[in-house]
């Protein structure tokens, strides 16, 4: 009579002998995998091309040179076309005495003549 | 480029202590890696299961590739922690067989005959002779068995896996896996009857 304990000793057996995979069948397997994935290695999406202000900051060594640059030109401009007086003050302080150095000594006389 | 390719595939030996899910959810960012990783962890089992089911290689080298097939495909999709992926593997084998099992009923395929295995090239000891007689005997009283009654008993006492887990694989309730692995259990016995001699299952000698 087969018992409960035969069939264990049945189950045990079949356990220390499981069937394996062959290698054909993991190569199977792997090529589903590469075919079926969602977002391919080899098909990654490439770095899109920098935009003008990009290229032009790598130019002038990075964006943050480029704000920095045009930051300056725009106060430049605006001090030139404002004049601010506390400007013309701050000048006037630092530069309290100004000199006239005639570079050209000749020169008004061929100014002041008149056509 | 070839440092964001670097950046989302770290070497295997830095993924292998990776869950389930982690290395699922890797393979889906394009981790070839990761694929051979969840190959080796499952897909022995996953064969291994669907032979003892349908008793036969071929059909069990399809049914796996397929059950794995539809692992890829969830990749995408998939949400971690609501289903163990092993668990998820096991019930779609379960189905797959299930289906192929009514197929071949309704070809009234002699399913007895293409039980037995072909011998392949091991060593011929007499214990290794003796063990692959058990084998196959077992499988062939398997095979007389109920789809569900098979399987409950496959994942019980050949997988080892707890009542719970095997309710979740086979959607049923626990009471019911008692119940189907209790019934094929005496079924077996009962196809097992007489064979206990020819099978070396002496009184006292159960090895």
């Amino acid at each position: 009579m087969m018992t409960d304990d035969d069939l264990d000793s049945l189950f045990a057996t079949a356990r220390a002998a499981p069937a394996l995979p062959s290698a054909a069948l993991s190569s199977r397997v792997l090529a589903d995998a590469a075919a079926e994935c969602p977002r391919p290695a080899l098909a990654m999406p490439r770095p899109s091309r920098p935009g003008v202000l990009a290229r032009l900051g790598a130019v002038f060594g990075g964006g943050g040179a480029l704000a920095g640059m045009v930051t300056a030109t725009l106060a430049g401009f605006w001090i030139g076309f404002a004049q601010p007086v506390d400007f013309s003050l701050t000048a006037a302080l630092l530069i309290p005495e100004t000199e006239q150095i005639d570079l050209m000594p000749g020169i008004d006389a061929l100014l002041d003549e008149a056509p | 480029m070839p440092r964001d390719s670097a950046a989302l595939t770290p070497d295997a030996q830095d993924i292998s202590g990776l869950s389930d899910d982690a290395l699922l959810l890797l393979y889906a960012r394009g981790d070839a890696d990761a694929a051979r990783l969840l190959t080796a962890r499952h897909l022995g089992r996953v064969y291994g299961f669907a032979a003892r089911l349908l008793g036969d290689r071929a059909e069990a080298e399809d049914v796996a590739q397929e059950a794995m097939l539809r692992l890829w495909r969830a990749a995408a999709t998939w949400r971690s922690g609501e289903a163990q992926l092993s668990t998820w593997l096991y019930r779609v084998t379960v189905n797959l067989c299930t289906d192929r099992q009514r197929a071949r009923n309704r070809r009234r395929a002699e399913a007895l005959d293409e039980v037995a295995e072909p011998a392949d090239d091991r060593a011929d000891t007499e214990a290794a002779l003796m063990a692959r007689q058990r084998v196959d005997a077992l499988q062939a009283a398997l095979a007389t068995l109920p789809d569900r009654q098979r399987q409950a008993v496959v994942l019980r006492h050949i997988d080892g896996l707890s009542n719970p887990e095997i309710a979740a694989i086979l959607e049923v309730g626990v009471e019911a896996v008692e119940s189907l692995t209790a019934r094929g259990k005496r079924a077996l016995t009962a196809a097992l009857a007489g064979q206990k001699a020819a099978l070396g299952l002496q009184e006292g000698d159960l090895r």
